[in-house]
């Protein structure tokens, strides 16, 4: 049995916990005068105002709403309570975002007793270590988990003893990265629900969809192979910035394309990893999300490689925007050192390497704005969001 | 435009232009062949503007002319039909009849105004090579040549004039930054050429190059800084050299091997194919242990699980273990000819070396990979 964890409406609870005196009314937590809704308490919700909403737009919905900046320094501190709990479960914790994570609870039966005592205990010791509620769903597969965890909020516990039943009540619009467009197209055909997608057939999906088509089919049919990876499943690594305006200044975006790529390399050696393949992300004005994504002649932990990578994604990338986000991330990673080894240039990298290990070692002393390259812009006072996608099959190929 | 041309002549001149024409284009007309008739022949010319195919082939012309129509349609046409001969005759705006039997089509062409003319080759020096020859130097090195596209100054074969001792020597040179593939050989008609610098062949115009060699007999190959042609009987092909400079291959050569293990080369591509099984999918990494007298293979994959099979071998230095991409070792042995080949080592973190007494002139280097 797996279990999914989500906080309720995470950053919005922790601000009231903190002011109590914000209970029931409308919360909404999100930066910059431009920026997006990072999350709005139950009370906002009845107006309307959804997360990754545009701030201006919550404003408009809910103007008697609580307007608050994101404070990441206090949510990563509850989090880490939080984690602490679940981790006095299994030691199968796999965190996949400061207020979600996944539980492998396979032979814990014996210390927690059946599925719904054990989600009611998880529910409860998550309570008494943080004072916040969370939604829990247990499924056999990961994927069902999240579903089922989303079915009962706010502090819900969603049980799936069999896949089947379960299975036929899921609409296509609860299931992880089956955008609005997708949505739509697969309407026209008809399929509203999951499992209608076993009648449209394996080929035509993956014609439809490509490699996220026939993940979709698989899930159709209750397959999910992905387990509950600790810190070892992480698969992606990526850093982006919401603009406070919207840009088609390329020189801007690539000087903070720079800084992001730094981001991402620091964090990468932090966990002893590198990357494979790089991954630009740009949002336009629009809304609209491109992803692109290129493979590196080698694995890469360091700025110097990914930059110019990531930089002739953005000056490919044809549509001269504007563009209101941009990211940046490496994916496919592996052990720092594994993989093969280049024939050319191997003096020149030791010495980048060098470079790299005395950067990690000023910010370590001196916290990360300490040492930048020339050129690089790490921050526009603008919403800077971490992610961490362990498990990002599926997305940027849409 | 009006003729008569055999169609297995017509249709062997197509086969040979659908590799060479583009498929994804911004310019349409690349994706047709060029027909012309002119005195006793039809010539069927395609080209990606890099490489170029030339087929001239007899033809009963009772009108001169010329015609571009989409090459695949009328290879798939051609290859169909019932006669023995074909007909052909361009028609009004561009359109092409074509008849065999009792079998009529009209095909929509376009103009041959539009079709990129092709440079003026004449008058380089030329290479006289035996089919087979060039055929096993290109199999000895075109497998390493770089797949990435932006790595223009790899993504070809490299050519060069090599001066030793006992003669000039055409040399051979490929790499995709892991590996290295390197044959020299005699030619004749190599004194007269001046090739010192090198020139880099583009992949696809040696695959074609390949498939030219492989059908054996004598062939002609001309080379100058900017083009490469390949003569043999009525084809000519023309390759637009790859610009940008290759990299100094010699220094990633080691010179000074100093643990050397001899293995059947046959066994061991069997051992390797057995273990890459478990390999992790994309790197094909597999462990080698030189021990005395016996080089185990293992491979372990943590979704998997792991794998090890030894074989005898010829060795006799200290214990060494190096990961390797099985996959490298799998080219390099299908295109070896050897009984034996021998690995040189110098230690674990350079690379090895790779020779064979039957491969005359042929080297490989292949990089280490850290599982």
């Amino acid at each position: 049995m797996l279990a999914h964890v989500d906080m309720d409406a995470f950053y919005a609870s922790v601000e009231v916990m903190d002011r109590p005196e914000l209970k029931d009314r409308p919360v909404i937590v999100g930066g910059g005068k431009r920026g997006v809704v990072s999350a709005a308490s139950y009370a906002a919700r009845e107006f309307g105002v959804r997360s990754a909403m545009p701030i201006f737009q919550a404003r408009r919905l809910c103007p008697q709403g609580v307007f608050l900046p994101v404070r990441m320094e206090r949510y990563k501190e509850v989090s880490r309570l939080v984690m602490a709990a679940l981790a006095g479960f299994t030691p199968l914790v796999e965190q996949v975002s400061v207020d979600e994570a996944y539980l492998d609870l396979t032979g814990t039966q014996g210390l927690w007793g059946p599925p719904r005592q054990t989600g009611l205990a998880i529910k409860k010791s998550v309570l008494a270590q943080t004072g916040l509620t969370c939604s829990v769903g247990l499924a056999p597969l990961r994927f069902l988990c999240k579903i089922a965890s989303e079915r009962d909020k706010p502090d819900g516990l969603t049980v799936v003893e069999e896949v089947e039943p379960f299975l036929v009540t899921i609409a296509l619009r609860e299931v992880p990265g089956v955008g609005a467009k997708a949505q739509e197209r697969l309407k026209a055909m008809g399929v509203t629900y999951l499992t209608q997608l076993r009648l449209l057939g394996r080929q035509r999906l993956e014609d439809l969809m490509g490699a996220w088509g026939l993940r979709l089919w698989d899930l159709a049919h209750g397959i999910d192979p992905q387990g509950v990876g600790g810190e070892r499943g992480v698969k992606s690594l990526s850093h982006e910035i919401t603009l406070e305006e919207d840009t088609a200044d390329r020189e801007l975006l690539a000087s903070l394309l720079l800084g992001l790529c730094q981001k991402v390399c620091r964090r990468l050696r932090r966990h002893g990893l590198w990357g494979r393949v790089a991954v630009l992300k740009l949002r336009h004005a629009d809304f609209k999300l491109v992803t692109r994504r290129t493979s590196l002649r080698r694995p890469t932990d360091r700025a110097g490689e990914l930059y110019p990578v990531a930089r002739a994604l953005l000056d490919a990338y044809a549509l001269p925007g504007p563009f209101r986000l941009i990211g940046v991330g490496l994916a496919e990673l592996s052990p720092l050192g594994s993989g093969q080894d280049i024939l050319f240039g191997r003096e020149a990298n030791g010495r980048s390497q060098a470079l790299s290990r005395a950067e990690d070692a000023i910010c370590s002393r001196f916290g990360e704005k300490a040492i930048s390259r020339a050129g690089a812009l790490e921050t526009l006072g603008a919403l800077d969001h971490k992610r961490q996608d362990r498990h990002n099959q599926g997305e940027g190929e849409k | 435009m009006e003729l008569t041309v055999k169609k297995d002549d017509l249709a062997k001149g197509l086969a040979k232009s659908q590799s060479v024409v583009e498929r994804r284009t911004s310019m349409p007309i690349l994706s047709n062949v060029l027909l012309e008739a002119e005195g006793e022949n039809i010539t069927v010319t395609a080209t990606d503007l890099e490489t170029s195919f030339l087929g001239s082939y007899p033809a009963r012309v009772s009108k001169p002319g010329r015609l571009t129509v989409p090459a695949r349609k009328l290879y798939e046409i051609v290859k169909e039909l019932p006669s023995e001969e074909v007909y052909l005759k361009e028609k009004e705006n561009s359109f092409l009849h074509i008849s065999g039997g009792r079998a009529n089509y009209d095909l929509v062409g376009l103009s041959a105004e539009d079709f990129p003319e092709l440079p003026q080759v004449d008058g380089m020096p030329e290479l006289l090579f035996d089919g087979d020859l060039l055929a096993e130097m290109i199999e000895k090195t075109i497998f390493s040549i770089s797949q990435e596209e932006t790595r223009f100054n790899l993504a070809g074969l490299y050519v060069q004039k090599r001066k030793k001792d006992e003669g000039p020597r055409l040399r051979f040179v490929s790499t995709d930054g892991h590996r290295l593939s390197l044959i020299d050989r005699e030619v004749s008609g190599l004194d007269d050429f001046n090739l010192e610098e090198g020139v880099i062949i583009p992949r696809k115009g040696v695959a074609e190059m390949r498939k030219l060699a492989e059908e054996g007999g004598e062939l002609a190959l001309g080379l100058s800084q900017n083009f490469a042609v390949v003569k043999k009987d009525e084809v000519l092909l023309m390759l637009r050299m790859q610009e940008g400079s290759f990299p100094d291959y010699e220094v990633v050569v080691p010179k000074h091997i100093k643990k050397q293990a001899v293995v059947n080369r046959q066994a061991f591509a069997d051992v390797l194919r057995r273990m890459a099984i478990m390999a992790t999918d994309r790197f094909q990494g597999v462990r080698l242990d030189f021990k005395s007298g016996l080089l185990e293979v293992v491979s372990q994959n943590p979704d998997l699980g792991e794998a090890r099979e030894a074989l005898e071998m010829d060795y006799d230095g200290d214990t060494l273990s190096v990961g390797f991409n099985a996959r490298y070792f799998l080219d390099l042995c299908s295109a070896m000819r050897s009984e034996e080949i021998s690995l040189g080592f110098v230690d674990e973190q350079n690379p090895c070396v790779i020779t064979g007494e039957a491969d005359t002139g042929f080297l490989s280097v292949i990089m280490p990979m850290r599982l």
